[in-house]
């Protein structure tokens, strides 16, 4: 099957089971990858650790008959205390391919996946305040988060 | 699509509250009945611009009508003279899009895309679609491309 978008995926009729657990895999797989990387460009002071796992079980799951599956989520702790919160909030969202919910003190961060199913991610962010302002995620708008 | 923005604007400005009230709740029943109703904002304001967009393709469609039938050279003019680009129903919407946008081009194109949308609509007005979010400034991002190409080829 050639490369597809959520659009593709939700206009079809014929989505094979199979196909629908391989994206919620590698879905949990590009959240586990991220977090490794967040990990790794944390600056001296600062720590993550997993905060409370989220259960998946969206529409396309349940029509493939898919169990839902537990997604990891991640908190940034500074002096004990947690700062920042990353929380899966959907693999099928029309327009993107997953967005991670980051959460500042009560202010909320888009992390948006724009590339296609089953491809490399392209993780962009922005604040839910201008959110068509957004940047490709790298270690310098991780740091201007941490601020 | 003259509104197009503003409606944009008018569901960000509505999604923002919902996701304030869903991240800043500590009731996990609560924020899932806050996600249900971003839901169901979603799929309004993606109908309501969509609207905008069919309109769009619907003058443009009625543009290359009058413009063709009108031409003084008949291979020009020739299979057009059946239409009366002032008949409100004009023709089936797939048809309309194909007098506009190349319906050969391949699935990833502006015919594609604006076929696939049409599909998506479909499965909002009849109930059928799955639950799943809609970006919407994503969306409307995706009509701007289509309209562009609307008008680079009138």
């Amino acid at each position: 099957m050639s490369t597809l978008t959520v659009l593709d995926e939700l206009t079809q009729d014929d989505l094979a089971p199979e196909y629908v657990d391989q994206r919620v895999s590698d879905w949990v797989q590009r959240i586990n990858d991220l977090y490794d990387t967040i990990e790794k460009w944390l600056p001296a002071g600062w720590r993550s650790q997993p905060g409370q796992p989220l259960l998946m079980d969206e529409g396309l799951m349940r029509s493939a008959n898919i169990a839902p599956r537990e997604v990891p989520t991640l908190e940034l702790v500074r002096d004990d205390a947690v700062h920042i919160s990353f929380r899966p909030h959907g693999l099928w969202i029309v327009g993107a391919n997953g967005r991670v919910d980051v959460i500042k003190n009560g202010q909320l961060f888009i992390l948006l996946d724009t590339a296609n199913s089953l491809e490399l991610p392209n993780w962009r962010i922005a604040s839910a305040e201008a959110r068509r302002d957004s940047k490709p995620f790298d270690q310098n708008q991780l740091l201007l988060l941490l601020k | 699509m003259k509104d197009l923005s503003r409606i944009v604007a008018l569901y960000e400005e509505f999604d923002r509250r919902l996701d304030g009230e869903r991240i800043n709740t500590e009731d996990n029943a609560q924020a899932q009945r806050i996600f249900l109703k971003q839901l169901i904002n979603d799929q309004a304001y993606f109908v309501l611009c969509w609207g905008q967009l069919e309109v769009e393709i619907d003058e443009a469609c009625r543009s290359v009508i009058r413009r063709r039938k009108t031409d003084s050279n008949w291979e020009m003019r020739r299979g057009f003279d059946f239409y009366n680009p002032e008949d409100r129903r004009l023709m089936a919407f797939d048809r309309r899009v194909a007098i506009v946008l190349d319906r050969q081009a391949g699935s990833g194109s502006a015919h594609g895309l604006v076929m696939k949308y049409y599909e998506l609509r479909n499965k909002i007005a009849h109930g059928r679609l799955e639950v799943a979010r809609i970006d919407v400034a994503a969306v409307v991002a995706d009509f701007y491309s289509i309209q562009a190409e609307l008008k680079r080829r009138p």
